[in-house]
């Protein structure tokens, strides 16, 4: 065929997607950052503010409980996330009998509504309606009983076990996809040469898992951050904001009784720019490591 | 020609029946948006009724979640999309055809004198703009009073408070038998009705002008300061639920149904909720507690119209749409179909002959506060909007949202006493900033 028509073939079917990308992913973040640096309140007439509302930002207490809030999320979960869902990937990398029922049991909370299972949780952590605290007295672990959510500062890492809990099998089979892609001719060689289990794992294995493991950290960062589902159904921010977190803030001041959009846009560019920050600045170190 | 002329004649004798049976066809069909179900809406309730007797028109009844509702709303304003015919606030119904008059009929012109003087005052603040157009069709009157729990009472021989100190001499009998005295829920932040009522009772309206206009009096000096010590010092006894901050106003409800609590701040829009439930005859509905140590009048009830029914601007191109749905409302409050709202628990702010001994319990009682002596007055929190030209951009951050989020943080606990001084002193720089806005 002639080289222009293939050309223009090729664009006719990437067209479509295009267009998709350009309006409601292109567009809309345009419109955000333009938003970002105006005075725009329901019902108000919209003007140019320069960098009022990131002036406000810095004064904002509530803002940065939400940003110090996401951080304690971010940090939690990689702690909580990194090793469990590294070990839970070696176990799911074995067969053994019911090693099929096992990954069933371990991706299906991925699966599940998230509303759904945030809601069973609710009513096993809320201190005034959930089994938690009474079965802990009934144990004798009474003295172990907390506000686990609707308190000062509990909050952040509830949320954190419970979105560890709901993603750990995702990142278990992405680890376990990544252990598979290794030959095991290596392994079998190592062994030959007289390595032990443990130097296979730290010399073998785990650099070869390097790249997957880049994902996985990178995915935590976004996900973390984007906390929202789990704060709105547990605590919608409160009480007085103190379980706040970027992404439910932005929301709030969207779309709570302020309905200012300004703010609100110019919130998202900072989570925007935090989110790209970090996982681009993760990946950069990374890279840059590996070269050297 | 005898022929041709025949059949001349027949073809419009045929054409006019045609045009008369499509004309008494032609349906007009009404979108309609609330967020509560139809038999528990005032509307919802009466459209049967209405369609039985005019078969030409439909409703098409559409249910929205609520906080869904809100912001689709906003994006229907900025597209000129609103519904045909829906439920939303008066204040942003005002303040859409004050700033968006194109998105909304102003309904002005469909209120002849003789229609608009059946309603009752106090109808108008919240929906009619600064210039007094008329934004919606008046909801119900709001009456944002107490529902008390009376068998609780009996069963720890305690009488119904009246005043703030027998309230506090309630609190810890209630407390220890585990029950709570006044039930409230912080997940949701918006059901502190009867709280906003106790800023009244400490004349925050009396006050309004030297609070909200002059600034010559501080909120931390204000009478009403009084009210959120005074939640502050019930906190501190254990008057609310433990771990409200987590209870969504749905499991508050239900905690008061399952007699786990004395008495709850419910408006009249909620009703629905208790009407026909087993603990109805149980149930006294009443203004709640003074303060004698108020220098402000007690004598003063929250009972105004705080929500309407707004007509979508685009209804203006079919007039055969708007003249039903004018039609509708006008019938609506009717001596005939004010009895089928007051079934569904409103009742419509209008003068209408009517005998109340049909009512239930609550409805009775309602019925009974709506047509009491005590001076009916808008919630407090409308006190510095008002003045403040019922603009929700400067009211809502320098007002409304700190002293709402002041209310509720006491009510949950994660404010005490201490903290009042420090943020009632924040409001004030807030005031100061919307004063200054209001004079640009």
């Amino acid at each position: 065929m002639h080289a222009f028509c293939k050309r223009w073939i090729k664009l006719l079917f990437l067209l479509p997607t295009l267009f998709f990308f350009t309006v409601y992913t292109l567009y809309p973040v345009a419109t955000t950052f333009r938003t970002a640096f105006q005075y725009n309140m329901i019902n108000s007439q919209k003007h140019y503010n320069t960098l009022d509302n990131f002036k406000r930002m810095i004064k904002d207490d509530h803002a940065l409980t939400a940003i110090k809030n996401s951080a304690i999320i971010m940090l939690s979960e990689f702690i909580l996330l990194f090793p469990l869902s590294f070990l839970l990937g070696l176990l799911l990398n074995i067969s053994f009998r019911g090693s099929g029922f096992v990954k069933l049991i371990t991706f299906t909370p991925y699966i599940l509504s998230g509303v759904l299972t945030t809601l069973v949780w609710y009513f096993v952590v809320d201190p005034g309606m959930g089994i938690l605290n009474p079965f802990l007295k009934a144990i004798g672990l009474g003295k172990l009983a907390r506000v686990w959510i609707g308190g000062p500062t509990l909050t952040p890492y509830t949320v954190s076990v419970i979105d560890t809990w709901k993603s750990i099998g995702f990142y278990a089979v992405l680890i376990m996809a990544g252990l598979k892609m290794i030959p095991r001719e290596l392994n079998e060689a190592a062994t030959i040469d007289g390595a032990s289990k443990p130097q296979r794992a730290w010399y073998l294995t785990l650099p070869l898992l390097k790249e997957t493991l880049k994902i996985c950290v990178v995915y935590i960062i976004i996900n973390a951050l984007q906390t929202f589902q789990t704060i709105v159904i547990l605590t919608r921010g409160g009480p007085n904001y103190k379980s706040t977190v970027l992404a439910y803030y932005i929301y709030d001041e969207q779309w709570g009784f302020d309905r200012n959009f300004g703010y609100g846009a110019a919130l998202s560019l900072i989570l925007f720019v935090l989110i790209m920050g970090l996982s681009i600045g993760f990946l950069t170190v990374t890279r840059k490591r590996v070269e050297n | 020609m005898r022929k041709l002329f025949t059949i001349l004649l027949i073809s419009v004798v045929l054409l006019s029946v045609g045009a008369m049976a499509f004309a008494a066809a032609k349906t007009i069909t009404i979108t309609y948006v609330n967020f509560i179900g139809k038999e528990t809406d005032q509307v919802g309730a009466t459209i049967d009724t209405y369609m039985k007797a005019h078969p030409n028109v439909k409703f098409d009844y559409q249910i929205v979640d609520h906080t869904t509702m809100q912001q689709k709303y906003q994006v229907m304003i900025s597209s000129n999309t609103l519904p045909d015919f829906f439920w939303w606030n008066a204040i942003w119904l005002s303040q859409t055809l004050q700033n968006n008059p194109t998105t909304l009929v102003d309904l002005t012109p469909y209120f002849d004198p003789a229609f608009k003087s059946k309603f009752l005052s106090g109808t108008w603040n919240l929906l009619a703009t600064k210039d007094g157009r008329i934004a919606g069709f008046p909801a119900e009157m709001q009456v944002q009073a107490w529902m008390l729990n009376k068998s609780l009472f009996d069963k720890y021989g305690l009488k119904i408070p009246t005043t703030y100190e027998e309230l506090k001499a309630c609190v810890p009998v209630f407390k220890k038998n585990g029950i709570a005295t006044i039930d409230i829920g912080t997940l949701d932040p918006w059901p502190t009705w009867g709280f906003y009522q106790w800023m009244q009772l400490w004349g925050i309206d009396d006050q309004g002008d030297d609070l909200f206009l002059t600034h010559k009096v501080k909120t931390v000096d204000a009478g009403y300061a009084a009210a959120f010590k005074a939640i502050a010092e019930l906190k501190a006894l254990g008057a609310f639920p433990d771990n409200n901050a987590t209870l969504n106003f749905e499991a508050m409800v239900q905690m008061f149904l399952a007699g786990k609590a004395a008495m709850i701040s419910l408006p009249s829009d909620q009703l629905g909720k208790i009407v026909g439930q087993p603990i109805e005859k149980d149930l006294v509905f009443n203004w709640g507690i003074n303060f004698p140590n108020s220098p402000y009048s007690q004598k003063q009830a929250i009972k105004f119209v705080g929500n309407g029914y707004g007509v979508g601007g685009n209804v203006e191109k079919d007039q055969d749409k708007l003249k039903a749905i004018v039609d509708f409302n006008k019938w609506r409050y009717s001596n005939d179909a004010f009895p089928i709202a007051l079934k569904a628990g409103f009742i419509l702010p209008v003068k209408v002959a009517f005998n109340p001994s049909s009512l239930g319990p609550v409805m009775k009682q309602q019925y009974t506060l709506i047509n009491d002596a005590m001076k009916g007055t808008i919630t407090a929190a409308y006190s510095p909007y008002l003045r403040w030209n019922t603009d929700a951009n400067i009211y809502s951050p320098a007002w409304g949202n700190p002293i709402d989020n002041l209310l509720v943080s006491l009510l949950n606990g994660s404010m005490t006493a201490a903290d009042i001084p420090t943020e009632l002193a924040k409001v004030d720089v807030n005031i100061d900033g919307a004063i200054a806005q209001l004079k640009k």
